[in-house]
């Protein structure tokens, strides 16, 4: 078995398990398991429907890798780089931004106001989707809510 | 003809809104029938800073003063995609009528093959300020009530 990730939802106690796509994505896999364990805050992404958003250290800037251009299936896990004034103000609370990006359901695609973003797909949800999306679902109305990611 | 202004309360911001009467004659007049609206607000998830109320399945909107270009202030009655307002509902439930406002700019309405069209019922006339206050606040903390009423 390869490298997995653990994330885990703090107050609801609830996880899931990403596969890291160490072949095809190497280096971004690389430089987020460096960046583990991370605490963070995730938020429901308001242009790319059904995902959330979490930031990384913003020193982690990396170029383009295993790139998905438009449609992530639900359990997709991926990184990207936004830069300053890619929004009209910091609707995610920085003009500018490293982030980590999860797909939980159908119909997502990962864009910003002014259209699709291409990302860098580094792994995807293989065990404890179910109960880690109904959390997803709720976030839109329940707010953000406390993420701990680290090596599983 | 002086426009028929509504009270917007979002949580603890209240807003003046007024109707595009001479523009939405029939939408207008459709929003006025349903008033009080008093629902859950909810945060759009495709399309930016918009906030909106799910309305009910029997209300009927008509095709009326519609853009693709909505901007700040606006406030819309369209229908919006089951699959943006509960993913993971059945795709037998399409779309839903909903009642919305946009709060700040770089906001497109979303369907899922691309820009709605949306029936541009009213525009925020006092208090815009207000709601871009209580909009992010919430999208960090949760989501109360959104309340449509005559002043």
């Amino acid at each position: 078995m390869g490298r997995r990730l653990k994330l885990t939802f703090v107050k609801e106690r609830v996880s899931a398990f990403a596969d890291l796509l160490d072949d095809d994505a190497s280096m971004t896999c690389q430089a987020v398991w460096k960046a583990l364990p991370i605490r963070t805050k995730a938020i429901h992404d308001i242009w790319s429907g059904p995902q959330l958003l979490m930031h990384l250290n913003p020193m982690i800037k990396l170029p383009a890798e295993n790139l998905l251009t438009y449609i992530p299936a639900a359990g997709d896990v991926f990184y990207y780089y936004r830069p300053r004034h890619y929004f009209r103000g910091a609707p995610y609370g920085l003009a500018e931004a490293t982030e980590i990006g999860i797909t939980y359901d159908r119909d997502s695609r990962p864009q910003g106001p002014r259209g699709p973003k291409a990302v860098n797909l580094f792994a995807t949800l293989s065990e404890g989707k179910a109960a880690f999306t109904k959390v997803c679902r709720n976030m839109i109305y329940e707010g953000s809510k406390d993420m701990k990611m680290e090596r599983a | 003809m002086l426009a028929t202004r509504l009270n917007l309360r979002l949580g603890g911001a209240d807003a003046v809104v007024e109707l595009a009467e001479r523009d939405a004659p029939k939408t207008s007049k459709l929003l006025l029938s349903l008033l009080p609206v008093e629902e859950r607000a909810r945060h759009a998830m495709e399309s930016g800073r918009e906030v909106y109320v799910v309305l009910g399945e029997s209300v009927d909107i008509p095709e009326e003063n519609q853009t693709i270009y909505q901007t700040v202030g606006d406030v819309l009655m369209y229908y919006k995609p089951s699959v943006f307002i509960e993913p993971g509902w059945p795709e037998y439930a399409n779309e839903k009528p909903v009642l919305s406002w946009v709060y700040e700019r770089d906001t497109a309405i979303m369907g899922t093959y691309g820009p709605l069209a949306t029936n541009v019922v009213g525009k925020i006339a006092r208090g815009l300020d207000k709601l871009q206050a209580e909009a992010p606040r919430m999208r960090r903390e949760g989501f109360g009530t959104m309340k449509l009423s005559r002043l």
